[in-house]
């Protein structure tokens, strides 16, 4: 049986902008029905990496696959299946949401928009305004409409919750969680990793054009370290000699360790003291991503 | 394709009017005042009396005909103002796409970047065509109000110069707009260069340059005044006008297919 096709393949992927870098040897592949976050700071590279995915930037070497079709020579085909959401949103100003929807679906070849109401009703979109008179936020709500109406197979969305409230942006979340598990595939791009950590299957962190990091949030954090605090009945014991045992805070009865990998040796370590309290907790995704870039740093 | 180009004609309307009310507004008047010229043999004298640089730039003509003033008071200004709204309808609706990030929409849609410019290069020389059949018409109907015979023909002939030589000139416009995405750039290039392509017409004429230099500018292969006289149209030059805007529009096309759109 033929395996099946990664919706979103980039490979190898290089895009130079003259003498400046955009992404380097970027690869990786998101899963049908997986959300995908595609994490990084302004200048990582991931508007670059979707761009090249639409077929809007050539690539300077590697390839971009996007539903087995190739994004530089098959790229009208890609957006017919897929639903793109550019970075900075902008429409046509005298037109209304309604009209642009009608107009896109021409395009398409389609009498009706399938998810249109729905998703507008969500997000509480005004599709009957003039854009030019909608704020930032209503004109993210139409885009994001549009993006979606076709009920296409791969959303390719390039930071979705920009603009948006933050009700708008819960019931966003919400949508791109659903699409996830109606077996569409959801790529997006974001700065804000609490989105990412609450609706992602993976994420995966680019620094300076690279890919340093792809996995479930639950795995990075894993690969990480944990939080352990202990509260001690009494004063805290000198604690050296604690190997890859850090300590990170320590006030008056309290420690906070940070513990890479297993936390049974600060366990055993700990045992010869009388405890009061003791909490393990795991980082956000916001500390394993900060770490990850400590890491990765020059 | 079609949807696109009719998205961009209905939206470009208003503004397609009001360069109409603007050149009706100019031949109605060029019409009106042509009964009330006291002597038309002073009015003869006083053009050949023009250098000859711009009496070879316009046209000879005889001036004191209707035929002949209406040549120079107003076809002959015809491919200029037609010149002035390709290159301002190119760089709003090729260049602007990018500077204003509406691209993005476009072409996340299942359109092609070749019927991207396509739809441009057909709205645009829709407009154009809209325009010199709405001129034919009002020279028509005025010409008649004003009690004199229409030479109907002779309009058409000379309009079907004024759109051939716009749509060469648009098309290149258009190809200056896909290489350039700033829109006030390409509005500055592209009115730049049609006024001084207009007055090299002119000083190559007048400095009796060869003629292959002087078939390099666009405004050579305007022959309105031979329209306007009687005389016909030369063909050639027609051909010319038409094998330009179509490799002009596939260099525009192939250049906007092959280049990145980075914003």
């Amino acid at each position: 049986m033929a395996a099946e096709v990664s919706p979103i393949e980039l490979e190898r992927l290089t895009k130079y902008y003259g003498p400046h870098r955009g992404v380097e040897e970027l690869t990786l592949s998101a899963r049908r029905g997986e959300v995908l976050g595609f994490l990084g700071p302004n200048g990582s590279g991931k508007t670059t990496a979707i761009r090249v995915l639409m077929g809007f930037l050539r690539p300077t070497s590697g390839r971009a696959r996007v539903l087995d079709y190739d994004a530089g020579r098959q790229s009208v085909e890609i957006r017919r299946r897929v639903g793109y959401l550019p970075g900075e949103v902008a429409l046509y100003g005298q037109r209304t949401g309604e009209e642009l929807l009608a107009f896109a679906l021409r395009t398409r070849g389609m009498a009706r928009a399938p998810r249109a109401a729905e998703v507008a009703g969500a997000l509480q979109a005004q599709m009957d305004r003039p854009i030019k008179k909608c704020s930032r936020g209503m004109r993210q709500k139409v885009a994001l409409v549009l993006t979606l109406a076709h009920d296409p197979e791969v959303l390719i969305l390039d930071e979705p919750t920009s603009g948006l409230d933050p009700l708008a942006q819960r019931a966003l979340l919400d949508i791109l969680d659903q699409e996830g598990k109606r077996g569409k595939t959801v790529f997006f791009s974001s700065h804000v990793l609490s989105e990412a950590e609450q609706i992602c299957d993976r994420v995966a962190i680019l620094r300076e054009g690279r890919l340093i990091a792809l996995d479930s949030v639950e795995k990075l954090r894993e690969r990480k370290y944990k939080q352990v605090t202990v509260v001690y009945d009494g004063a805290p014991p000198d604690l050296e000699g604690l190997g890859d045992i850090q300590i990170v805070w320590r006030h008056e009865d309290r420690v906070t360790f940070r513990v890479k990998g297993d936390v049974n040796a600060l366990l055993a370590r700990l045992r010869d003291h009388p405890i009061a309290d003791l909490t393990i907790t795991e980082p956000s995704l916001e500390e394993v991503f900060l770490d990850y870039y400590r890491e990765a740093a020059p | 394709m079609k949807t696109l180009a009719w998205e961009l004609l209905s939206r470009t309307r208003v503004g397609l009017i009001w360069w109409l009310v603007g050149i009706l507004a100019m031949g109605v008047y060029v019409v009106a005042v042509y009964d009330s010229i006291g002597s038309l043999e002073d009015l003869r004298r006083l053009y050949e009396s023009y250098p000859p640089a711009i009496r070879k730039l316009v046209g000879e003509v005889d001036i004191s005909t209707l035929n002949g003033w209406l040549h120079v008071e107003f076809m002959s200004w015809m491919p200029l103002l037609l010149a002035i709204y390709a290159g301002i309808f190119a760089a709003s609706n090729v260049s602007r796409e990018i500077e204003q990030r509406t691209i993005d929409f476009l072409l996340g849609l299942p359109v092609s970047r070749a019927e991207f410019v396509i739809s441009r290069l057909a709205a645009g020389l829709a407009n154009i065509a809209t325009m010199c059949a709405c001129i034919f018409v009002l020279l028509v109907v005025a010409v008649a109000l004003a009690g004199h015979t229409p030479a109907a023909d002779r309009y058409a002939l000379a309009l079907a110069n004024a759109f051939l030589l716009t749509a060469a000139l648009f098309a290149g416009y258009t190809l200056i707009a896909t290489i350039t995405d700033e829109q006030g750039r390409v509005t500055g290039i592209t009115l730049g260069a049609t006024l001084v392509m207009y007055v090299a017409t002119a000083a190559l004429k007048a400095a009796e340059a060869p003629d292959l230099v002087r078939w390099l500018m666009p405004f050579e292969h305007y022959h309105a005044a031979e329209a306007m006289s009687g005389e016909g149209l030369p063909v050639l030059p027609q051909l010319v006008l038409a094998a330009a805007a179509v490799m002009a529009g596939a260099a525009a096309v192939y250049w906007y297919n092959r280049r990145d759109i980075a914003i």
